[in-house]
């Protein structure tokens, strides 16, 4: 040891030091900065319009909380539906549900206004201390989109420092780290911190495009209570209980939970309450958030195969039926899609005035088939589809999916 | 913000300091390593991973 020691140095290798250091440097401060880039959204030819949150709350501009919202008007005047996905970053099925909304819908009656990524700045960073991957692939036809896995919060260097104790716009008083919550800052704030600012933009977008319906697209570990669930406001109760059932006669298991009075600050709660909508929220089951997950891999976020799950399951410690087929992407946004779907349908039955009426989109069952990914655009072009994608499984693992199944385990 | 202009300043207050140790230090694992710190230290307070 002694003899390394001895190696001299002097102002050169100062020089190549400091240098290799600052290439070092560069180099991942280039990879870091393609994190911040939004990946690329192509909407249906159908759209209306696309707008920035920005445009609802200004305040928001040039800020890292802004995020695309579109709408899609129908020629026959109806209701108006709002969904978001993304409010938290890490639950990729929200998001992609929600993109599959834009990239496919036409709108034929009422307004629908999709916001894919609620929380953009929990986009621009990764889940800490989780070994958390940053991108995860969807096949889509003629090629491989890849998109971000963000985080539950928002960026810390977009939000910084935390409080010991946060009180919620709505006035509950939750851990400091919850201020970067998103769904903990709902109805927002217009001067408040840049998550109070964004829930206020979405409160905004609520009443200046005259919301009656709003759906925020979640995901939760399997071993969390509240998954496969519709979580509903009151207003939205009757609703909800049609639409569950409609859902378990196709055979897909949700269960219903109200939304607890006093838990404030979440979406379904405060839309309802502040924004005078029927709120709704949807959870589907992503083991790489989860806690028993083994090692995060950009596959696990696609395929949701997990062994540490699976032995879960079989000693029964799991609130859902979990199986060697895993819980793959496709099928938790096949889940989301169906449950809103039969939302629309009993919106219609309970306020036919109301009504949101809309085609283009996959049957759900044809998203387990085939992948989410053959109803996506591919990456590098905007023009229209050519065909429905046929035949092209995405590595979302087509094949049959679970038959139905009752309860848990 | 001005927590964060603050804590950002400190920082770059001990880069200047690693900089001039790595320009005078003798022993070039000293020098390497302190190239390494200090772009560890820079990142960590500019991009915060
Ligand atoms: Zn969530």
């Amino acid at each position: 040891m002694k003899g390394i020691g001895h190696w001299r140095g002097n102002r050169l290798t100062a020089a190549a030091s400091l240098l290799l250091g600052a290439m070092i440097g560069l180099l991942s401060v280039s990879a870091f900065r393609g994190m911040w880039e939004p990946d690329p959204v192509f909407p249906s030819p159908w759209l209306t319009r696309k707008a920035m949150l920005a445009d609802y709350h200004p305040a928001l501009k040039n800020t890292p909380g802004d995020t695309e919202v579109f709408v899609f008007e129908g020629g026959e005047p109806g209701g108006s539906l709002l969904v978001t996905g993304g409010v938290h970053a890490n639950e990729a099925a929200g998001f992609m549900a929600a993109l599959l909304l834009v990239e496919n819908l036409k709108v034929e009656k009422g307004k629908v206004v999709v916001i894919p990524r609620a929380n953009a700045s929990a986009f621009t960073h990764s889940e800490p201390q989780e070994g958390s991957p940053q991108r995860y692939g969807i096949e889509v036809p003629g090629g491989v989109r890849s998109f971000r896995l963000g985080a539950r919060l928002t960026n810390p260097v977009h939000q910084w420092p935390d409080p010991s104790l946060f009180r919620t716009p709505a006035g509950q008083i939750v851990a400091g780290a919850e201020a970067r919550n998103l769904n903990r800052c709902f109805p927002g704030r217009p001067r408040g911190s840049l998550t109070e600012q964004v829930a206020w933009g979405i409160l905004e977008v609520i009443r200046q495009e005259g919301i009656g319906l709003g759906i925020d697209l979640h995901e939760s570990s399997p071993e969390y209570p509240v998954i496969n669930a519709i979580v509903f406001h009151e207003k939205a109760a009757e609703m909800a209980a049609v639409a569950q059932m409609d859902l378990q006669f196709e055979g897909l298991d949700f269960r219903l939970e109200a939304s607890p009075r006093n838990l404030r600050g979440l979406s379904h709660r405060e839309w309802g309450d502040h924004g005078g909508i029927r709120a709704l929220l949807l959870e589907t089951p992503n083991p790489v958030q989860g806690r028993l997950k083994g090692r995060p891999t950009p596959e696990l976020v696609v395929t949701g195969r997990d062994p540490f799950y699976l032995k879960a399951a079989g000693l029964g410690r799991l609130f859902i039926p979990y199986d060697t087929a895993g819980a793959p992407l496709s099928w938790r946004v096949a889940r989301h899609l169906a449950a809103v779907e039969a939302i629309l349908a009993s919106l219609e039955e309970v306020e036919p005035d109301l009504a949101v009426a809309w085609s283009g989109l996959p049957e759900w069952r044809a998203v387990v088939e085939q992948g989410v990914g053959a109803f996506l655009r591919p990456g590098t072009g905007g023009g229209p589809r050519t065909d429905g994608g046929g035949g092209v499984a995405g590595q979302a693992g087509g094949g049959a999916r679970r038959p139905p199944q009752p309860g848990r385990p | 913000m001005m927590l964060q202009l603050a804590y950002r300043l400190i920082v770059l207050c001990f880069a200047a300091f690693l900089v001039r140790y790595v320009w005078e230090e003798k022993n070039v694992w000293n020098q390497v390593g302190a190239a390494v710190v200090l772009v560890l230290f820079v990142l960590r307070a500019f991009l915060w991973k």
